[in-house]
């Protein structure tokens, strides 16, 4: 019963979900649609007549209403269809499937660098609130946020790739290479991204802890003489983790197409710059392909957050349950 | 001490200082023997477009890299403008000038073991000639009628008229026509993204974005070159992550145009850089067909507003040669009645005209574009022009450009040794490449003479009319000569040779 309950409320969200999808890639095409740019000319070439313009607007299906391709290009996604590059003729997907394992790895490693940061400075800050230690830890985490992430990248570069030559300035060198090298060229890209995600997350964590150490039940535990490292991790760590793990979710699924110049910078073939050289190259499929995936994932780890609410809270399953 | 034995003592010195420094000479000048084997990884400013001449259109510099590697032109053509054979071993011309016969070379196979005949060469070109095609630079190619089979390996180029450039349209690296790909991969419809040819250099892979990789022809025809096991040709946009891959070892030769990296580099014991100055020049085309533009003193006041040499110190760093004249340097025109920086000549000029004048320029969202855009906009104010700047990306721009969509716009003219073709496309009141929709009857005399004649001394002087005639009509405004810079680690040897920014790694090898 209780089962029937939780599996309704996820095909809820699910459903929730797929509207999402839905609006973002209707949108995507019709302004992708209403671009300034011919895209019939562009493959025609110079010197191309009405004819030839016409002709090849009726052989890609450009002389449809919008929403009727909207509806073509849906029904070809359901069957796993997402066409070809206008630009390069390879098929969207497989443009896709070189691009992702790169911003996965990249976005997996970042995070992970930003909670190694974030967690235990959230903790020991929020522990020793107002302490020299937490003003430091303060400073240090304005001046990384205050940097935009390319300055970092730049300067790190300059340090560790041109001073002390320890780590590559650019390039991908894919797993199949050897893990080493690959995670050499992950590094820095990784880090500059980390030392500017991680201060959101220390910070909300830090207000949440403060928050929730000044709660009663923090107190009856204090009294009743537990220790220190078990009150902060066991009895407050968790219930102050819903805010850190919204930004979290947030950031994670704004990195898979919104880590364009730090690939651009560290020459990483990423989903980012897969989307704006499509943009520029006015390759409809491909943007609409991408976006897909972007959206597609966003909506997935939203939905993945939404879930561990309930794993974090057991009173919010029963919520839930309720209705 | 005798005078015998000091005789004996100087000649014994004087021998062994001959024999240290004929080593030392020996080993400073003497060529050095290329090493076999190694990886060279070459950072490209742009991702590549393809290899289909009727679907990339152009070559663009990185492609042009690529393409070198993989496929081979009937000929290459020196300094002195002489044709050296490659995939034809010669080409006579028919008495009446119309027409050339080739002869092509045996026993070559291209990389899918289709063999290199006249049936690979006709179909090539005929397929670029066949205006259904619409090849996109078939102007350049336009008096060349037809393409016939002599025999197995002769072919016959007929023209419709004498035609001097036809040496340069079977040789000039940038364009597409010259290289000969494989019928077969033409047939299957493939050799946009997988290039074959006949060249040192055979295609691996190309991941978009990241790199495009090729390996060592291993039955390549001529013995004693491609020197490295394979080549990857990496596309890096961002200048300085390009230039610091070169500084940290992970790129062995970059190519750039940033005059900041070229001076840092200048300063950098262990690189090198080469240089090559060719035809054409980076310019700001005026969209002559619209006011307040279609009046030539406007024109004229914003060429003496302009400051060339400016431009080339504040943005290049002097890493660019001014430019006059379309030819590079190529041609000597004089001053081709270049106009000279002279705000008060503007300004009287733009007294004359009458009315104010508010412009919009159309510039790349590129550093160079920007730092370009806001001299001119600070140099226009100073005579009392406004100029507007809109940033647009690469395609945008060439969109905007191509359409005419624009009151100026920052171009570049193709980088060829014989500019004749390109000068006819882009300024012919008739022709569909001229952008900037430039109407005179002088200039079309001139352009129509420097393509009918034969006489060297004649034809030069008709393009030095038109480049005479592009200045005193103020057409455009030069933003600089064409001039190619390559930076190479100290190790990378036979890559002096970069005519057109083509790094040439037939020859190329790894010294480590």
């Amino acid at each position: 019963m209780v089962f029937g309950r939780a599996a309704t409320v996820v095909w809820k969200k699910l459903l929730h979900l797929l509207l999402v999808v839905l609006a973002v890639t209707l949108l995507t095409f019709v302004m992708t649609d209403r671009l300034p740019a011919d895209i019939a000319a562009e493959i025609s070439g110079r010197g191309a007549t009405a004819a030839d313009l016409a002709e090849v607007r009726e052989r890609l299906g450009l002389n449809r209403p919008v929403l009727i391709r909207y509806a073509s290009w849906l029904g070809d996604v359901c069957l796993g269809r997402l066409g070809n590059s206008l630009a390069t003729e390879l098929p969207v997907k497989e443009s896709l499937r070189s691009h992702l394992p790169v911003t996965l790895e990249l976005l997996f490693l970042s995070q992970l660098f930003a909670l190694l940061l974030a967690l235990p400075a959230g903790i020991i800050t929020a522990w020793r609130a107002g302490s020299r230690l937490d003003r430091l830890t303060g400073t240090f985490a304005f001046a990384c946020a205050s940097l935009p992430n390319y300055v970092l990248a730049m300067g790190m570069v300059m340090l560790f790739s041109l001073k002390f030559k320890l780590l590559p300035a650019t390039g991908y060198t894919p797993l199949s290479a050897g893990l080493a090298a690959n995670l050499k060229g992950f590094l820095l890209p990784a880090l500059a991204i980390a030392l500017v995600e991680w201060v959101i997350l220390m910070r909300v964590l830090r207000t949440d802890l403060i928050a929730t150490l000044k709660e009663d039940y923090i107190l009856l535990a204090r009294c009743k003489g537990v220790p220190a490292w078990r009150i902060l991790l066991v009895h407050a760590l968790r219930p102050s983790l819903f805010t850190f793990i919204t930004v979290l979710g947030m950031q994670t699924a704004s990195l898979i197409g919104g880590a364009v110049i730090i690939e651009t910078i560290f020459a990483l073939p990423g989903i980012g710059r897969l989307l704006v050289n499509a943009i520029f190259a006015q390759d409809y499929p491909l943007i609409q392909g991408t976006v897909l995936l972007i959206t597609l994932a966003y909506v997935l780890i939203n939905f993945l957050v939404d879930l561990c609410y309930g794993l974090l809270d057991p009173r919010l399953r029963k919520v839930a349950d309720n209705g | 001490m005798n005078s015998g034995l000091y005789r004996k003592l100087r000649w014994f010195a004087g021998l062994c200082m001959a024999v240290v420094l004929t080593s030392v000479v020996q080993g400073e000048c003497a060529p050095a023997k290329p090493k076999t084997g190694g990886t060279l990884t070459v950072g490209m400013e742009l991702e590549f477009r393809g290899f289909d001449p009727l679907k990339a259109n152009f070559l663009g510099i990185a492609d042009r890299n690529v393409i070198m590697a993989v496929e081979e032109r009937l000929f290459d053509m020196d300094a002195k403008g002489n044709l050296v054979p490659e995939l034809a071993l010669s080409a006579k011309p028919a008495k009446d000038g119309k027409s050339w016969t080739i002869k092509l070379r045996k026993g070559v196979s291209f990389h899918d073991n289709t063999p290199f005949n006249a049936d690979a060469v006709v179909s090539h070109w005929q397929r670029l000639l066949d205006p259904k095609n619409r090849y996109f630079a078939r102007y350049a190619i336009e008096p060349i009628d037809t393409v016939q089979k002599v025999d197995e390996f002769t072919v016959r180029f007929l023209l419709k008229h004498p035609w001097a450039p036809f040496k340069n349209a079977l040789s000039a690296p940038q364009s597409f026509a010259v290289f000969i790909p494989s019928p077969k991969a033409i047939k299957e419809d493939t050799l946009n993204r997988v290039p074959i040819g006949t060249g040192p250099y055979m295609f691996k892979e190309w991941l978009p974005n990241d790199r495009l990789t090729v390996v060592r022809n291993p039955n390549y025809w001529r013995k004693g070159k491609a020197h490295l096991d394979s080549v990857i040709f990496r596309p890096m946009p961002d200048m300085q992550a390009r230039f610091a891959s070169l500084q940290s070892g992970e790129s062995d030769v970059i190519q750039t145009d940033r005059g900041a990296s070229i001076v840092q580099a200048r300063e950098d014991r262990s690189l090198r850089i080469y240089t090559s100055d060719t035809g054409g020049a980076y310019n700001f085309l005026f969209n002559t067909s619209r006011p307040p533009l279609d009046d030539a003193r406007v024109r004229q006041a914003l060429a003496h507003a302009w400051n060339q040499d400016l431009l080339l110190k504040a943005d290049y760093k002097g890493t660019l040669p001014l430019a006059k004249d379309p030819f590079g340097g190529l041609i000597n025109c004089g001053d081709s009645a270049y106009r000279q920086y002279d705000p008060a000549k503007a300004r009287k000029l733009l007294a004359e005209y009458g009315k104010p004048v508010e412009l919009e320029m159309n510039h790349t969202n590129t550093p160079r574009g920007k730092e370009a855009g806001e001299i001119m906009q600070r140099l226009f104010k100073e005579v009392g022009v406004t100029l507007k700047l809109t940033p647009l990306a690469e395609a945008q721009l060439s969109k905007r450009g191509i359409g005419g969509e624009f009151q100026i716009t920052g171009w570049k003219m193709m980088d060829f040794e014989e500019m004749g073709p390109l000068l006819k496309g882009n300024l012919s009141s008739d022709s569909k490449l001229n952008f900037g929709k430039y109407q005179n009857p002088k200039m079309d005399a001139l352009l129509i003479k420097q393509e009918m004649i034969s006489d060297p001394k004649e034809r030069q002087k008709a393009l030095c009319g038109v480049a005479k005639l592009i200045n005193e009509d103020a057409v455009f405004l030069y933003g600089g000569g064409r001039r190619f810079h390559v930076i190479a680690k100290a190790g990378v040897k036979g890559i002096d040779n970069i005519r057109h920014g083509v790094i040439r790694v037939s020859d190329a090898w790894l010294d480590k």
